[in-house]
């Protein structure tokens, strides 16, 4: 028995996670939503993360979009740039 | 392909092309079962959520090739039951258990891509239509499992230290199993059901690794047993180990 | 120096009071600078405990995929189970921005500390388990997170519940599904999901915690995280699971009282589990009993927390 030792750097891509916001619709008459959140260290990871956790439908459109690139403009002052949902 | 209404009116070329679905089903079911006893092995709670759904995507596509194997003689009964370890005919390269993520990772990585790359010449079969439709669906529900692999390659190889490589190359020649000897007879090819021969798809397997991987020059071939109805040299069959892991229990409760 | 600690607390029961009208009113919170410390930690403790239960599913689980009957079965449960590590990933990405740090949380917590419910603490022994585990658990469950969906005045946490509740349905609809299959099966395997559903019962009405005679006005109801009581909630997952369950043929120790015009138990809560027998034994306990046996947890809580946070290879695996 090992136990897991999780590398922050390497697996998170910091000390602290990195964020992707994802981003979908279902159809062309539905707005492009914001759906959830996925942490990856690059993008190919979260691109296949995001497709696997938020798979309930099958999407028209998605996208993700790295947190750090967000510019707040309601949210300034709060700790969440990005509500969950 | 025309409607085969009995097993015994099979071509020649129908028995060939029978057995390599049943091959690449099979490595499906037996990838699965890795992702089955990977699963608590995650490293995120995002990947707990993309291992069960890479499990659930190589269950549905070995299911969908088993049931068009179905005009081939083959039932799910024989399938998930009658069948021991001897009997599966997935690749040499997934009987070996990871040792490590790393070596998770590589193998995850050659085997998605071994399967797809075989897969991807049946995408324009004229000869039937079906499998050419199944193919292409399989081939689209499959890209986010090589995302996946990548993603992780690429994280791991930040560390200097980082075992990955090694592991690809081992991983590799056993995957490499799965293709025989270059320049084979391949009726399968030659009678139309796929749209490149076994030596152009090792080939283009090893072009898409090298994407990825360094593969070194005049990489062996296996020995001369390659038996194309189980695509491996030596013996058929899986370890028992293996086997008794991934195989179904509790027959008289299966659902509907 | 006293006065001013006094007026210090004043002024903080006047926010309170300010914020609980404010949210009786039907305000709801989107971000964490409207909070009080307390209802900070209400919400941040029920978020919490939230996450815990799912992510504990990943132990329970994955012996019910591992003895799947088939591949449909094996599917199906690797699909459930998907969707509860979805929750949990959701769930623990929320307690980020309260500053949890979830892979803390999750891989190098001691399994002691982690909060599930006693429900999910048993190895599912047979998919007859599975069936039930949906039918009993999950149905427990999504009331909860139902009611937290409708009444939770954090609204990124009721939002989120969104996609866990649209899941968790199919979760309990897979059950009735299973439970009913197997109770056309013959006496043999009735039998044997009648014995089961004697294991799973108690643990299902015991789910949503003490009687309302104990604990009743509860700081959740206060602040609107949740807006039913316990036996509020047991008695919706009694409305649902009784008239099933005698549609199908099992027994249950419940039943409609139609002087009351609700189900009713047909013992006292609390009951223990006798560990050795994993039989109930139906005589009432005191509730620090019972508190004490769901403080020490079934026997799958620590090893299966245990086996999330290690790694097995090569021989280990087969
Ligand atoms: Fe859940
Ligand atoms: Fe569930």
């Amino acid at each position: 028995m090992m136990k897991k030792v999780i590398d922050r750097q390497l697996e998170l891509g910091g000390d602290k996670p990195e964020f992707y916001e994802v981003f979908a619709r279902r159809d062309s008459a539905e707005p492009l939503t914001h759906i959830g959140s996925v942490e990856a260290p690059n993008e190919q990871l979260a691109e296949a993360r995001a497709w696997f956790v938020y798979d309930h439908h099958t999407w028209r459109e998605m996208c993700i979009v790295p947190l750090s690139a967000i510019v707040t403009i309601t949210e300034r002052d709060s700790k969440s740039k990005v509500k969950v949902v | 392909m025309a409607v085969i209404n009995s097993i015994e009116g099979l071509s020649e070329a129908d028995r060939f092309l029978g057995d390599e679905l049943y091959c690449i089903a099979d490595a499906k079911l037996v990838l699965a079962g890795w992702y089955m006893m990977v699963l608590q092995n995650g490293r995120s709670i995002a990947d707990f959520t993309s291992i069960c759904a890479m499990m659930q995507g190589q269950y549905g596509h070995a299911r969908a090739l088993y049931q068009h194997l179905g005009r081939f003689g083959v039932t799910l009964e024989e399938v998930e039951w009658t069948r021991g370890a001897k009997d599966i005919r997935s690749p040499k390269l997934l009987d070996r258990p990871p040792q490590s993520w790393s070596d998770f990772v590589a193998a995850i990585f050659m085997a998605e891509q071994a399967i797809s790359t075989q897969l991807s010449a049946y995408r324009t079969s004229l000869a039937d239509r079906t499998l050419a439709r199944l193919a292409d669906k399989i081939l689209k529900e499959s890209r986010f499992h090589l995302s996946y692999s990548v993603g992780w390659i690429k994280a791991l190889r930040k560390d200097p230290a980082s075992t990955v490589d090694e592991d690809a190359r081992r991983r590799l020649v056993e995957a490499l199993d799965w293709w025989g000897e270059p320049d084979q007879p391949d009726i399968i090819f030659s009678s139309g059901y796929r749209d490149a021969s076994d030596s152009d798809l090792r080939e283009r397997f090893l072009n898409v690794v090298g994407t990825t991987f360094d593969v070194p020059d005049g990489i062996a071939g296996p020995a001369k047993s390659w038996r194309p109805s189980i695509r491996r040299t030596g013996s058929p069959g899986i370890p028992e180990t293996l086997f008794e892991k991934i195989r179904f229990k509790n027959r008289e409760l299966a659902m509907p | 120096m006293a006065q001013a600690a006094v007026a210090r607390e004043n002024a903080e029961e006047a926010t309170e009071v300010a914020l609980q009208t404010r949210i009786k009113a039907g305000a709801t919170l989107e971000d964490i600078s409207e909070m009080t410390p307390r209802y900070r930690d209400v919400l941040v403790a029920t978020m919490a405990i939230a996450a815990d239960l799912e992510i504990m599913t990943l132990p329970l689980d994955f012996d019910a995929i591992a003895f799947a009957p088939s591949i449909n079965d094996r599917i199906a449960i690797a699909s459930a189970l998907q969707d509860e590590m979805g929750h949990a990933q959701v769930m623990f990405r929320m307690l980020e921005d309260f500053g949890f740090d979830s892979y803390h949380q999750v891989f190098e917590r001691d399994p002691k500390n982690f909060k599930t419910f006693f429900l999910l603490e048993f190895g599912n022994l047979s998919p007859i388990d599975v069936g039930l585990g949906h039918l009993v658990g999950d149905q427990a469950g999504y009331i909860t997170t139902c009611d937290l969906e409708q009444n939770c005045s954090f609204g990124p946490y009721s939002r989120s519940l969104r996609k866990v509740n649209f899941e968790e349905n199919f979760h309990v609809k897979r059950g009735e599904y299973m439970i009913r299959h197997y109770m056309q099966q013959g006496p043999e395997i009735r039998k044997r999901v009648q014995e089961r559903m004697d294991f799973w019962f108690p643990l299902g009405a015991e789910w949503f915690g003490a009687t309302d005679d104990v604990k009743s006005r509860t700081d959740q109801l206060h602040y609107k995280i949740r807006g039913n009581s316990n036996d509020q909630l047991r008695q919706i997952w009694l409305q649902r699971l009784v008239p099933f369950c005698e549609q199908v043929g099992l027994k249950v120790p419940a039943h409609f009282d139609s002087e009351k015009g609700i189900y009713v138990l047909d013992y006292q809560m609390p009951i223990l589990l006798n560990l050795e027998t994993m039989k109930w034994d139906f005589r009432t306990v005191t509730w620090p009993e019972k508190l004490a046996q769901w403080k020490k947890g079934g026997p799958l809580k620590l090893p299966g927390l245990s086996r999330m946070q290690t790694e097995l290879w090569g021989q280990d695996l087969w």
